[in-house]
């Protein structure tokens, strides 16, 4: 028997293939492949190919069942770029892959939470959009912090 | 001074801004760790002024001393050159696009006090933290039990601490929750609160680090999701009771949850585990008796789980001494119980399970 392969399309219209017992780690796909047997193209609007593309080779991996966990991490330390990190995400997100998206919010986590106020604004391109009334009463709410 | 600083700002500005984006990013931190170590000490000094770095680097020369130390502010520059080089990648819209249940999940995976300071960011932030899915109470620092006692202050601030964030806490479950702090027995009221707000919220792993004198009576039960539970220094563990209904317990740890005297650690642990036993166990997959004393009544213990608990992989035992022995008598002694258990236990264990006589 043939392994059966899916076809993913990104955002920008470029299509990605990949065999069926791989993708169905995305239990978004698994679904639908339950459902209608995905034959066709399976659009995925929100992800770049950039991302699909790293999102594949994720998918794509052969490691070991006990060597997987350490494979993740290093899958998303090699992408230390915090705005990869959450487009990665976001496509782990909608395609349901557990793993990979903890994976990735684990290492944003990571990498600012030695970040004071400012350069976690600076990094995650967040702008204050408080009023000083609401500033002070978030400070005044800070009091009992430990 | 200032203009030192500004100078070096520049030239680190035209790094990022050398030839190639990524040239600074592909560098391994050695190589920046052994750059500083070459420049002038006041140089590096300096550099702790630039807006990036942590201002904390400047307390007490001897942090500045060796070179190694300068590895945490090289690790603030590679930090930032995370979004640094890829600017040009970050498209405007990107955080709006993301849905909260990503920055969310970002927020729980932040040590608490950090994942509640993200408040602060902005509006979109505010209320986030409050859905975390962990709360790990980590005191600033490690309180010894007396020091804490001693303090009633830092005691009651800690509760406090715990109780308002507790109160905020919208999720509507928690991955893990976790106190640590000596807390004395004035405590014990707000500590059942704790543990039943954490049950309530179908705590995964719920960790009591109490070196205190927590009394754990009958709160634990039906919690049907509890995987990892980890007592530490609940000095009146009194007969507890876990059970329920599809008690999906995994991981059972208890250290130093002393009866009221020496011998009895490992009864009360057993009084704890017997429960566990009651029926065929399906998951539970390690044990570890701490305080085995090769008596009657923990060899029976021993024996429940091997034939009770049928995904059991490793078993750990750790044995206490029949009696004080002198300095000198010590490792002679400790051999010697470590060899009363395997004795009385080898022929028991079944294969494919780890026996480990610590």
């Amino acid at each position: 028997m043939s392994k059966k392969t899916l076809t993913l399309m990104s955002k920008d219209k470029q299509l990605f293939n990949i065999e069926e017992h791989l993708a169905v780690q995305s239990v978004t796909i698994r679904n639908m492949v339950k459902e209608d047997g995905a034959s066709s193209v399976i659009p995925l609007p929100r992800v770049d190919s950039e991302t699909l593309a790293l999102v594949i080779e994720y998918l794509n991996r052969q490691q070991a069942p006990e060597e997987d966990e350490d494979y993740v991490k290093k899958f998303v330390d090699e992408r230390g770029e915090i705005p990869t990190l959450l487009e990665l995400a976001q496509a782990a997100l909608d395609l349901d892959i557990k793993k990979l998206m903890d994976a990735a919010c684990m290492k944003v986590a990571d990498l600012i939470k030695d970040f004071t106020l400012e350069e976690v604004r600076e990094a995650l391109r967040i702008e204050n959009d408080r009023t000083p009334e609401e500033e002070k009463a978030i400070r005044d709410e800070f009091q009992w912090a430990f | 001074m200032h203009q030192v600083s500004s100078a070096i700002h520049e030239s680190w500005d035209d790094l990022y801004n050398l030839g190639s984006d990524d040239l600074l990013s592909r560098l391994p931190n050695e190589i920046l760790v052994s750059i500083l170590s070459k420049l002038p000490l006041r140089d590096v000094v300096v550099t702790s002024k630039l807006s990036w770095s942590i201002p904390y680097f400047l307390e007490g020369k001897q942090f500045l001393s060796t070179p190694i130390k300068y590895f945490h502010w090289v690790r603030q520059i590679t930090k930032k050159r995370c979004y640094s080089s890829s600017y040009g990648r970050f498209e405007d819209d990107l955080l709006s696009r993301l849905p909260d249940e990503i920055l969310v999940s970002i927020i729980s995976k932040l040590p608490l006090r950090d994942a509640v300071v993200t408040s602060k960011l902005s509006r979109r932030w505010r209320y986030l933290w409050c859905l975390t899915d962990r709360l790990v109470f980590e005191a600033r620092e490690r309180w010894s039990f007396i020091d804490a006692l001693s303090n009633k202050e830092s005691s009651s601030k800690y509760m406090s601490w715990v109780n308002h964030i507790i109160h905020q806490h919208k999720g509507p479950t928690i991955d893990k929750f976790k106190i640590c702090f000596a807390l004395d027995e004035n405590a014990n009221d707000a500590i059942d609160e704790w543990i039943k707000f954490a049950i309530s919220k179908n705590v995964h792993m719920l960790e009591l680090d109490l070196s205190g004198h927590y009394c754990l009576k009958n709160i634990l039960t039906n919690c049907p999701v509890l995987e990892h539970l980890s007592i530490f220094g609940s000095l009146n563990l009194v007969n507890p009771e876990i059970h329920g209904k599809g008690l999906v317990l995994k991981n059972l740890d208890m250290s130093f949850c002393a009866g009221v005297n020496y011998c009895g650690v490992g009864k009360m642990n057993a009084e704890v585990l017997k429960q566990l036993t009651q029926k065929p166990h399906q998951r539970l997959e390690v044990i570890e008796i701490d305080g085995y004393d090769d008596g009657a009544s923990d060899l029976e213990l021993a024996m429940c789980f091997v034939l009770n608990f049928v995904a059991l992989k490793k078993l750990v035992i750790k044995p206490i001494m029949k009696l004080r022995p002198t300095v000198h008598e010590i490792s002679e002694e400790k051999n010697a119980a470590r060899n009363r258990a395997r004795q009385q236990l080898g022929p028991i264990i079944p294969a494919g399970v780890e026996f480990i006589v610590l």
